[in-house]
């Protein structure tokens, strides 16, 4: 017998929101990240499900079959924390766990930060808790004159969908590989878009093998879900990051109160950003309830894809390590 | 002997922001409402010093002396609480209580709803802590073919300006005396089925009587102060506070039905206008469901919007004794 994963429509926070959901038991939200679906949460709805819990993985707004608001300012983490406080309340649940990946790792931490009452765990994946820095993000990215920062890179509406649009298949065939613990060795610094060529310049011309973790069928239900909605919803979280700096000053210092769990890989190019080693040395400062940071050797930045199995059990031990310490 | 009010300038949350304060001891952090100033706390000032506590009231983002950022997304409720925590941090204090009327109320209450570590008692003047409602405030504030509410006729940038930009020292009379607890109410601005309803061909000042007599708690020199700080900053930094209504609304949703979990004192005048906005009857006396540490409910007889400066005495003694059993 497999667990089932279904489907549905929710209102929350003015927007309409698809879920795939699985299992009863205590909830556990699932945030995906850019640019990902629910489906990136496909091994751990069912690992969930089957260790007793009720796993909820909604495609976040702006994605697959969520709504997708016009204006760049629907999209501030704000709106995000506002979303997932209403799927609870949509779900009828006064509390849940949050888990997320990339993007959805730092709606996840926030979360937990501002509504402890609401969100009484939090697991990260890839990405730190990071506090909130004296200056405004966007001015202390890296850029040269022949390269920016892909976050800066996605500024400019309309440029980075123009570009992914023609790359559907390619962006998650080859460049989710580029990413992995599996991708050839990177340029250095990772992360820098070439301004002559843009972001698949780097492309390789022969597609690399797939590893074990991803699948043709895989690549094929992320295109046919991209090619159908395009890009421009996940890109708008990132024309937010200075106005999400701004909304954040009241939370200066503000410590992630509740019982925490990090995960990621040492092939992950996001602990090697900018800053991020610092973040994760500081995390138990920030986070003085991290309960453990689990680094997965050879795993790169699709953690919950690449090393299913190890991420759904360290999730399971750290949600049952809870029910324990609540009984204690 | 007076106790001194000094006055500085400090750096919080990207601006320059001017305080005036008197007092040492714990901190109360005392924020203004519209179209007002530190100013409206003058008599708090040195009651609060004198009681032993530290005072301090800045003009607030956007007014007086302070920075007055040029975009109408500079002013929601977020920057505003990030001015105040920023504000602690430049005082090297750990925590405040912090007290708010008008404007400065939500700026209170918000302020100890989203940071109880940093705000540790709240004092809420005029305008009770409002819970989030399910819908866009704008959508449902009251508009007639003949009038719409002030706050709708603040939205369009540049018209209330325009309006009490003509004649400072006319508009900072009117306001002060129209909604003071000695105005008369018929044909006025607070009168019954009219509160705060502006007509369309007209302006705020219209519904307002110029009364050539101040009221007792309103002097010439405190008009003239009022008049000189509008003259020189003018009214667009207080008016794009409410230019973020809806914004604000959108950004509160991750705190939708979370309560103001430290003590709170609530106080208002019976005759201020804004406890007969719509909704206000059923909210004031259930305010403790939302602030469940709510440790009283302070209505002054025959007292307007102004309530600290209408009834100084009264205020400083309510707030000192709040004060004191935190």
């Amino acid at each position: 017998m497999t667990t089932e994963v279904t489907h549905r429509s929710v209102e929350t926070n003015g927007i309409r929101m698809h879920v795939a959901e699985a299992g009863t038991g205590p909830l556990v939200l699932l945030c995906h990240g850019f640019p990902e679906l629910w489906y990136s949460w496909r091994h751990q709805l069912k690992a969930l499900a089957e260790a007793g819990f009720r796993a909820v993985a909604p495609d976040m707004r702006g994605y697959g079959g969520t709504d997708a608001p016009e204006a760049i300012d629907q999209y501030t983490l704000f709106h995000m924390l506002g979303d997932m406080v209403g799927l609870l309340d949509a779900l009828d649940a006064e509390q849940s766990v949050i888990a997320g990946h990339d993007w959805g790792a730092t709606v996840a931490w926030h979360a937990a930060q501002l509504r402890p009452d609401r969100f009484r765990a939090v697991i990260a994946l890839s990405v730190p808790f990071r506090a909130r820095g004296p200056a405004r993000p966007t001015t202390v990215m890296p850029q040269t004159g022949d390269e920016m920062w892909y976050q800066l890179y996605f500024q400019e509406p309309g440029v980075a969908e123009a570009e992914y649009d023609h790359n559907v298949r390619t962006s998650f065939r080859i460049g989710r590989i580029n990413v992995s613990g599996d991708a050839p060795p990177r340029p250095q610094p990772f992360g820098m878009v070439p301004l002559l060529g843009g972001l698949f310049a780097r492309i390789p011309a022969v597609p690399p093998l797939l590893p074990a973790w991803l699948t043709e069928e895989v690549v094929d239900s992320y295109t046919a879900e991209f090619t159908r909605t395009g890009f421009r919803g996940g890109l708008n979280w990132y024309r937010n990051i200075d106005r999400n700096w701004e909304l954040l000053a009241p939370f200066d210092g503000l410590k992630v109160s509740v019982p925490a769990l990090y995960i990621a890989g040492d092939r992950d190019p996001v602990i090697e950003f900018p800053g991020m080693d610092r973040h994760i040395a500081d995390m138990p400062r920030f986070v003085p309830q991290l309960r453990r940071t689990i680094i997965l050797p050879g795993c790169g930045h699709i953690t919950q894809e690449e090393r299913a199995g190890e991420v759904s059990a360290a999730m399971i031990d750290f949600l049952r390590g809870l029910a324990t310490e609540r009984a204690a | 002997m007076t106790t001194e009010v000094t006055h500085r300038s400090v750096e919080t949350n990207g601006i320059r922001m001017h305080l005036a304060e008197a007092g040492s001891g714990p901190l109360v952090v005392l924020c203004h409402g519209f179209p007002e100033s530190w100013y409206s706390w003058r008599h708090q000032l040195p009651a609060l010093a004198e009681a032993g506590f530290h005072g301090v009231a800045p003009d607030m983002r956007g007014y007086g002396r302070t920075e007055r950022p040029e975009a109408i997304d500079q002013y929601t409720l977020l920057h505003l609480v990030g001015d105040m925590v920023g504000l602690l941090d430049a005082l090297g204090a750990e925590q405040a209580v912090i007290a708010g009327h008008d404007w400065g109320a939500p700026v209170a209450w918000h302020a100890a709803l989203l940071r109880p570590d940093r705000f540790r008692g709240v004092i809420g003047l005029s305008v009770p802590y409002r819970p989030r409602g399910q819908v866009r405030p704008t959508t449902v504030m009251p508009q007639t073919e003949d009038a719409v509410f002030y706050q709708l006729y603040f939205q369009t940038p540049g018209v209330a300006e325009a309006e009490l930009e003509r004649d400072v020292h006319r508009a900072i009379r009117a306001v002060l005396c129209a909604v003071s607890g000695d105005a008369p109410r018929e044909g006025s601005v607070g009168a019954a089925g009219t509160v705060g309803m502006v007509r369309r061909k007209g302006g705020l000042l219209d519904g307002m009587a110029t009364s050539a007599v101040l009221p007792r708690w309103l002097t010439e020199a405190d008009v003239d102060f009022y008049v000189g700080e509008f003259a020189r900053a003018g009214f667009r930094g207080g008016l794009n506070w409410y230019r973020n209504i809806d914004r604000n609304w959108e950004l509160m949703a991750p705190f939708s039905a979370a309560r103001v979990s430290v003590p709170a004192l609530y106080i208002a005048g019976d005759r201020d206008l804004v406890v007969a906005f719509p909704g206000m009857d059923k909210l004031i006396p259930n305010l403790a469901n939302f602030v469940p540490q709510l440790r009283g409910t302070i209505m002054l007889p025959g007292c307007g919007h102004w309530t600290q400066q209408e009834r100084a005495g009264e205020v400083n003694a309510a707030m000192i004794d709040f004060l004191r059993r935190l």
